[in-house]
């Protein structure tokens, strides 16, 4: 057994010396290019090595493939998956597999991996596994699988042979196929996994199916790459790829050190286009996945409910002075959430630079000149923010409107006051938002803002409200009680309330045509169903703890339905209009959704509680000879990825 | 004999110290803004928790506390912290669940070890020499150039001392790489950049302290019975003259354990800093806790190592 062992890794040793042409005297292609620190390289967390993992060193059904016109820079194709089909109803998918895939180890892949692989995903094994961050939270009975309620055996996905897969969602998606595409759709080796569960991901021990195999890796400093000898696919000529982690990318590339680097702020672009060698080797591309701006912060003070207030404020800032002057030319004026000369930008209106109608709107919102209206606070971090002053000077010079800058700690920043729900401590005034795309899931088109319908646009009383019903939520799990019929009696009063109400909601989006958000929210089991399971439980539970968990549970059904009536009824006209657009746009192919898109965002946009402001853009240098480099414009970005392409020319 | 006592003693002051330590820590956490310990983090791996019955909601968040030691209350989780941290065992992280806290610590300390003792050594043969040749050469172009140096490299950040090294160094003269951790020469840069600094701070002390002790009324009476300035520099004044110095040498290195995360990013040195720095940033609680460990054992022992040098400069230090 061990000299066998032994065998195998001369000859995998010798086969990679053949690849990497040192024993047959070609020379090796090598190269060094700048990447996220990473910090392991097990795909499915959210971390640095996701994006590797999407067609580097892991392919899945799906991956992308270059394509400058396309969103993100990239398409969608078929890597493992040969063909497939779907239901008409989009929940239930057939893909057939290529039969030539093999793993690094030589193992053919099959069905029986991703089949596998999904279930060890679905497992209470893996408590703290980042569901949202790909497509396995709408495979059947996921949840269920994950609470230990059911055996994994039971999750929607099965392979019906060795080289067909069936996937089984609980609700449609029309977006399977580029959901596919990330770090999470990639299947592992079941055998080196089960073999060393704590270490199969390390170099060396690794088993990947990707164009690139990681041979050694030092968080905080370097990773390197060899050419997997198994792969079956399109690869560039490179034989080996060290990724640096960190350092001077610009001097590092000077010195030879890299083959390409990310210019990252203005300082660098001049030194750049004054050099006459580097200004040759320079690109540059639009981060069209993300944009930047400033959001109304998420505190309840109803100063910011004035939409003229908001608008006016929108349309006071100069942008092209901040990208010409401020940014100095490392980004594009943005006034609508899609530039120009992109599918939904094309169809969306942008904001103007009006200041003669700021001036008019902040009139008519009661405050002329900006007189009568509170000194407002723009919350930012780190060690200051030129943008951020430019408002502030635009908003003082154009509309007489004073904003004071206070800077935050970043942790409590970002957590807390620009991606919380609600920020009770936050006084009126913005933060800063750089709102990305993670991938090509299609809710991800509205670039997140929809926050906008999530907690925005209600007015200030009704966001307290919500923000008070979360509380509550919380409090139920640690509420006494629940021992006796009297400590029901309040929640089925509450539930008979509640359940006119939810007749009322159902009555009025069937009104209103919008059967997908009628869809969604009539989903098995509904809230009642629940109430009246978790009822049950407790008149069968033997212990107090049972009953009062029970009690509690169906506690926090109640408090849930209600925070839902209220914010549902308390939302405003466009913003239910903009949520069953999203309802639909949703609920259909992802080139289908790209038409409708700006009927959710323009009214999002023209709420002001989100304002784009600028499209930042990617810039590096690149080795002349360097070909096939990718560009990741998705969250994480900019930076370098799905190697295979990658050609060094001679 | 007296030296094991008292280093046995110092030793039970630096475990009641640390347990004091950590339980601050823990204290300040839950009173600190940013949801240390709210389940956020599992909302956050969760994802669309809202399509989850509450049973399997609450099933999760029980699978998420357990693998993070968050399913009992505070004072436990103190107890359960400190009972597995002095055997080293630190838990899974938030930000980095890939593999515990002490294999990345393991990973990256004699990393940062070597950068420090090398900086510091760097820093004491060099700051030593320049501080007794300022002190001798007093009040002349000697001490005068000896000491606007020392300034300088007291005030100059360490990380733009090394921006203008990898600029000259590197990208004009090509004679060193630019970062890496592999070969002697790309420890150079980083060194250096790190020792600068310690470096003016002991020179400096040593042109003073030296300065000190040759005004005692002892040196004068040696000078009186005939001695040479080789002679009473080398026999009396050195040696007492260096008790000041092993008093900063001391928490300055091992502060250099944990502080050198500009350095490490700069030259890509997979050390400690970065990985304790990110912590509070990304509300990573267990490893915060550990960094305040490890930072804090690192210190007191080195105060420890400190005193114990005491003895082999000044024989009239007893330890009771």
């Amino acid at each position: 057994m061990k000299s066998k062992k032994i065998l195998i890794s001369v000859l995998v040793f010798v086969s990679l010396l053949l690849l990497s042409g040192v024993v047959n005297g070609q020379k090796e292609r090598v190269v060094s290019l700048p990447y996220w620190d990473t910090p392991g390289l097990i795909p499915y967390y959210w971390q640095a090595q996701h994006i590797l993992a999407q067609g580097t060193i892991f392919e899945g059904l799906f991956g992308y493939a270059p394509d400058p016109k396309n969103i993100g820079g990239v398409k969608v194709v078929p890597v493992i998956a040969e063909s497939f089909k779907v239901s008409k109803d989009y929940k239930v998918w057939t893909f057939k597999l290529r039969k030539d895939k093999k793993w690094s180890n030589g193992d053919p892949i099959t069905a029986k991996d991703f089949e596998w692989t999904f279930k060890f995903y679905a497992s209470p094994k893996i408590p703290d596994f980042p569901a949202w961050a790909g497509p396995h939270q709408f495979i059947e009975n996921f949840w269920a699988v994950k609470s230990g309620a059911l055996d994994p055996d039971k999750l929607g996905v099965k392979a019906l042979d060795d080289y067909t897969l069936e996937i089984r969602l609980s609700q449609p998606r029309y977006d399977l196929k580029e959901q596919l595409c990330v770090a999470q759709g990639v299947p592992l080796h079941r055998k080196s996994v089960e073999a060393d569960p704590d270490n199969w991901w390390r170099p060396g021990k690794i088993v990947c199916n990707g164009p690139y195999i990681p041979i050694s890796w030092t968080p905080g400093k370097d990773m390197t790459l060899v050419k997997n000898p198994r792969y079956v696919g399109e690869r560039g000529n490179v034989d080996k790829i060290i990724l640096k982690f960190g350092g001077l990318g610009l001097q590092q590339y000077q010195a030879g050190e890299l083959d390409a680097a990310m210019i990252g702020n203005v300082a660098e672009y001049r030194y750049v286009m004054a050099d006459p060698k580097l200004s040759k080797e320079f690109h540059e591309d639009i981060m069209d996945c993300f944009w930047n701006g400033y959001q109304i912060s998420r505190g309840f003070d109803p100063v910011m409910d004035n939409k003229k207030l908001r608008q006016a404020l929108a349309m006071a800032i100069d942008r092209e002075k901040l990208c010409k002057e401020v940014l100095g030319g490392r980004a594009l004026p943005l006034a609508a959430y899609w530039p120009k000369g992109t599918v939904i930008g094309d169809k969306m209106k942008e904001i103007p630079f009006d200041v003669k109608k700021a001036q008019q709107l902040l009139a008519e919102a009661g405050y002329p000149g900006g007189k009568g209206l509170k000194t407002l606070v723009f919350y930012i971090t780190g060690g200051g923010d030129p943008v951020v002053e430019f408002i502030v000077d635009q908003w003082k010079k154009n509309l007489g409107v004073n904003v004071i800058i206070e800077n935050i700690e970043s942790g409590l920043y970002w957590n807390s006051y620009v991606w919380a729900s609600f920020t009770p401590e936050a006084k009126a005034g913005f933060t800063v938002i750089g709102a990305p795309m993670n991938n090509l899931e299609i809710g991800a088109i509205f670039k997140n803002s929809d926050h906008t319908l999530w907690f925005f646009d209600y007015p200030a009383s009704i966001r307290k409200k919500y923000y008070d019903f979360m509380q509550e939520l919380d409090a139920w799990l640690r509420k006494e009680g629940g021992l006796t019929e009297a400590d029901w009696k309040p929640l089925f009063e509450k539930k008979n309330s509640l359940m006119e109400g939810f007749k009322k909601i159902l009555a009025y989006l069937d009104q209103r045509g919008w059967k997908e958000w009628k869809a969604d929210i009539s989903r098995p089991p509904l809230w009642y169903e629940q109430f009246d399971e978790l009822y049950e439980k407790w008149k069968a539970a033997k212990t107090d703890a049972d009953k009062t968990n029970y009690w509690r549970l169906a506690g926090r059904v109640i408090t849930d339905q209600e925070m839902f009536q209220v914010t549902f009824n308390g939302r405003n006209e466009p913003s239910k209009v903009a949520y069953a657009w999203r309802y639909k746009a949703v609920n259909r192919p992802f080139s289908e959704a790209l038409k409708i898109a700006h009927y959710v965002l323009q009214p999002l946009q023209d709420q002001y509680w989100m304002v784009p402001v600028y499209l930042a853009k990617a810039q590096w240098v690149q080795n002349p000879k360097l070909e096939g480099l990718m560009l990741y414009k998705f969250s994480w970005g900019p930076g370098f990825f799905n190697f295979k392409y990658l050609n060094l020319k001679d | 004999m007296g030296l094991i006592k008292y280093i046995i003693r110092r030793l039970f002051t630096i475990f009641l110290s640390i347990v004091i330590v950590i339980i601050i820590t823990y204290i300040l956490m839950w009173f600190a803004p940013g949801e240390f310990f709210n389940i956020a983090q599992f909302q956050a791996s969760a994802g669309k928790v809202s399509t989850l019955t509450p049973e399997q909601l609450q099933v999760l968040i029980k699978g998420f506390e357990e693998k993070y030691g968050l399913n009992v209350p505070l004072w436990k989780q103190v107890w359960n912290y400190l009972k597995d941290a002095f055997r080293f065992k630190f838990g899974p992280s938030f930000s980095n669940p890939n593999e515990p806290i002490e294999v990345q610590i393991a990973r990256r300390f004699p990393v940062t070890f070597t950068l420090a003792i090398l900086s510091m050594t760097l820093a004491v043969l060099l700051g030593i020499p320049l501080g007794i040749i300022a002190a001798l050469k007093r009040n002349t172009w000697v001490d005068y150039v000896t000491m606007f140096f020392s300034m300088i490299g007291s005030i100059i950040p360490a990380y733009l001392i090394g921006v203008i090294m990898v600029l000259i160094l590197s990208v004009w003269l090509r004679w060193l790489p630019t970062s890496g951790w592999e070969s002697p020469k790309q420890m150079i840069m980083p060194v250096i950049a790190v020792g600068l600094g310690p470096l003016a701070v002991i020179a400096r002390f040593m042109r003073s302290s030296l300065l000190d002790i040759l005004n005692q009324d002892y040196i004068r009476t040696a000078y009186a019975k005939g001695g040479t300035d080789r002679a009473i520099i080398m026999r009396h004044a050195l040696r007492n003259s260096l008790i000041p110095i092993v008093t900063i040498i001391g928490p300055q290195l091992a502060f250099l354990f944990t502080g050198t995360v500009f350095i490490e990013n700069l030259f890509r040195v997979p050390g400690l800093g970065q990985l304790f720095v990110n912590a509070a940033s990304q509300r990573d609680y267990p490893l915060l806790v550990t960094s305040t460990f490890i930072l804090s054992l690192s210190v007191m022992l080195m105060n420890l190592l400190v005193d114990i040098v005491y003895a082999f400069l000044d024989p009239r230090i007893k330890y009771e």
